[in-house]
């Protein structure tokens, strides 16, 4: 009955479109969409009866209680402290290299992206925490302002990281791998960073004098600090690894732990308050948009729309590297107008299955689309994470912090270029690991 | 890119504004529920690891537990994110309406919004019948299912009063755009998003204190 199906899938994602772009919420405009869609295929009473199981039924699946452990570690992160010595072990063991400071914020807000999610946060913890330092040390401010906003965005690969799980829960792939998977290529990024600042400071020592003279003893003192990041590491990895806590018991250990040691450095009870708050309302967020995505997605699984669109780019006559190439095109030009859990959420049902039809592998596309929604929040016109770090240092130009960036979003593109030359980088760890 | 509304809505005396306060409490208690709840679900975890692996007593029903306890975070905070604008939407294109095309379009969507869920009242509503009438139970402990599934369309009519709080309030703003602003969240630039940002991470004080560099953003360069 009604319309062809593939034809009204595709007026249902032209509506989504024009109903995102005129400030429909995402998770109303993909319900309403999907709605009618599925009305529209099979009639009224059948259609809406389908769409009112989905909310209880796609909301509380056990595998997606992880994510309100992982966004109250993120929210506790910063009162363990955990920053400021992550910070100081990093200088002292690594600051002798050219551009040491530099480097070594690279690397502490990769161990503290391991006890947080969000990049935003990274970044504006490490404003505070590395830039002060770095500038006192006569560092370039262009530099130092560039490093903090990009370092901040290593914090959604490695895990424990709210929005891998998101894309594994939405392409029905298994949480832990992707969680796991997303660990390497958060190194390679960080280590890409830091050759890129050791070169031009080698070629420049202006630009970052190093920091050394640390005697062995001063090296060992500042490793305790580190340990709540080991530990939060060594949960997460362990549980999942071996099987020993499913993610949300070692996402609820993790939180526990952090909490904890956020007590021990001070934290009143009115900021647990606040941080418990602003994870009930994140999560719920979360939780409303994937249930709407998921009307739509049973929408466009009657249509068979993702089927055609799969089978339309398989018929191009472009080698797959070239096709993958111009969808993270697509993504850069998203990204600069939707947040990266909008856009994932938007598009994956529709791409995610073409990107299979072309033999790709499901945990590398998820570890190389989030890299990609990453470099939006340090590119313009949003860069969110600049503006974040001109916030906390409005004596650092907007326009110095966004010329900073450029040889780390130069260092970005490198880095995706590796995980499509070897994809290996992505799949190794999860593949070891898991089988 | 996210919107939130000013923490404690208007101070305004009129009925219409009145009735948002008392509204917004309800809705802040709700949330506040959905947190004590992530809270339970993290000490329920730390507790069935210890138990488990230390003296081998699992929790008896444990992932039941966090499956029906699921429902209050995935749906009790919906209004109160809603009334802040925490909900997920693209909002460069809107930022760029003047007043009054902005409140229609606002309008609208909210509108689409109320549509939305008063058919998913209706239909939640009948999914929660089923599972009372058939007595549905979770497989491990068979603990009655139809609770959880009654706080759907009950989070769902919450939603409903915000909804149309805010058809009311875009509507009145559309009629006279420059009234006091009532019961609606308003668009956020970039700035406003940072400072955020920087208030969830380094607290208040932070907050205040950013400073955004203004001449970049006016003549594009500096």
């Amino acid at each position: 009955m009604g319309l062809d199906p593939l034809l009204s899938g595709i007026i249902g994602m032209g509506f989504l479109v024009v109903m995102v772009f005129f400030g429909v919420r995402v998770y109303i405009a993909a319900t309403v969409v999907g709605m009618l869609g599925i009305v529209s295929i099979i009639g009224w009473d059948a259609g809406t009866g389908i769409v009112g199981t989905i909310p209880h039924s796609k909301a509380t699946l056990y595998s997606l209680s992880v994510l309100p452990m992982f966004i109250l570690i993120g929210f506790l992160a910063f009162h363990a402290g955990i920053t400021t010595s992550a910070f100081e072990a990093a200088k002292r063991w690594i600051g002798w290299v050219p551009g040491g400071l530099a480097v070594a914020t690279v690397f502490s807000a990769a161990g503290f992206a391991a006890v947080s999610g969000a990049s935003t946060a990274t970044a504006a913890v490490f404003s505070r925490v590395a830039i002060p330092e770095m500038l006192d040390n006569g560092y370039d401010k262009r530099l130092a302002a560039g490093v903090v906003a990009a370092a901040g965005t290593l914090a959604s690969l490695i895990p424990p990281s709210a929005i891998l799980v998101i894309y594994a829960i939405i392409v029905e792939q298994s949480v832990g791998a992707l969680l796991l998977a997303g660990f390497v290529p958060g190194i390679v990024s960080a280590l890409v960073y830091a050759l890129i600042i050791m070169g031009r400071a080698a070629a420049n020592p202006k630009l970052g004098p190093p920091v050394g003279g640390f005697t062995m003893k001063q090296k060992m003192q500042s490793l305790p600090g580190t340990l709540p990041i080991i530990a939060v590491i060594a949960i997460i990895f362990s549980a999942i690894y071996g099987g020993w806590a499913t993610p949300t018991e070692a996402g609820a250990l993790g939180a526990f732990v952090v909490l904890i040691l956020a007590f021990f450095h001070g934290m009143r009870t009115k900021a647990l308050k606040d941080a418990l708050f602003e994870t009930a309302k994140l999560s719920v967020m979360i939780f409303s948009i994937i249930w709407g995505v998921l009307v739509f997605v049973r929408f466009l699984g009657f249509s068979g729309l993702p089927e055609a669109f799969a089978e339309w780019i398989l018929s191009l006559p472009f080698p797959p590297t070239m096709i993958i190439v111009l969808i993270l095109c697509g993504y850069a030009v998203l990204g600069m107008f939707m947040d990266a859990i909008g856009m994932l959420l938007l598009t994956l049902p529709v791409v995610y299955p073409a990107v299979m039809g072309l033999g790709y592998d499901p945990i590398w596309f998820g570890i190389i689309v989030v890299k990609m929604a990453e470099i939006c929040l340090i590119t313009p016109p949003i860069g969110l994470n600049c503006y974040v770090v001109n916030g906390v240092r409005p004596d650092i130009p907007l326009s110095d912090v966004f010329r900073g960036i450029g040889p780390f979003f130069v260092a970005d593109v490198i880095t995706i270029g590796l995980f499509i030359a070897f994809p290996w980088l992505i799949t190794w760890l999860p593949q070891t690991m898991l089988n | 890119m996210t919107a939130k509304t000013l923490p404690n809505g208007s101070t305004s005396g009129s009925a219409f504004a009145t009735f948002d306060r008392g509204f917004s409490k309800i809705e802040d208690f709700l949330n506040g529920i959905s947190a004590l709840a992530i809270f339970f679900v993290m000490l329920l975890g730390v507790t069935q690891v210890l138990s488990r692996k230390l003296l081998n007593i699992p929790i008896p029903g444990y992932i039941d537990f966090i499956e029906q306890s699921m429902v209050i975070f995935a749906f009790f905070g919906i209004a109160y994110c809603q009334r802040l604008g925490g909900h997920v939407r693209m909002d460069l294109f809107m930022a760029k309406f003047s007043a009054r095309p902005l409140y229609f379009f606002e309008a609208i969507a909210t509108l689409v919004g109320l549509f939305a869920i008063t058919v998913l009242i209706e239909t939640s509503w009948l999914h929660f019948l089923r599972a009372y009438q058939l007595g549905d139970s979770t497989i491990d402990i068979g603990i009655p299912i139809w609770p959880a599934k009654l706080v759907v369309p009950l989070a769902f009519s919450i939603l409903w009063i915000r909804f149309a709080l805010q058809l009311i309030g875009f509507t009145r703003l559309f009629v006279n755009p420059n009234a006091e602003i009532i019961a609606v969240p308003v668009i956020e630039d970039v700035t406003a998003l940072a400072r955020h940002e920087i208030e969830d991470a380094l607290g208040e004080e932070a907050a205040k204190q950013a400073k955004f560099d203004e001449t970049y953003r006016k003549t594009g360069k500096k």
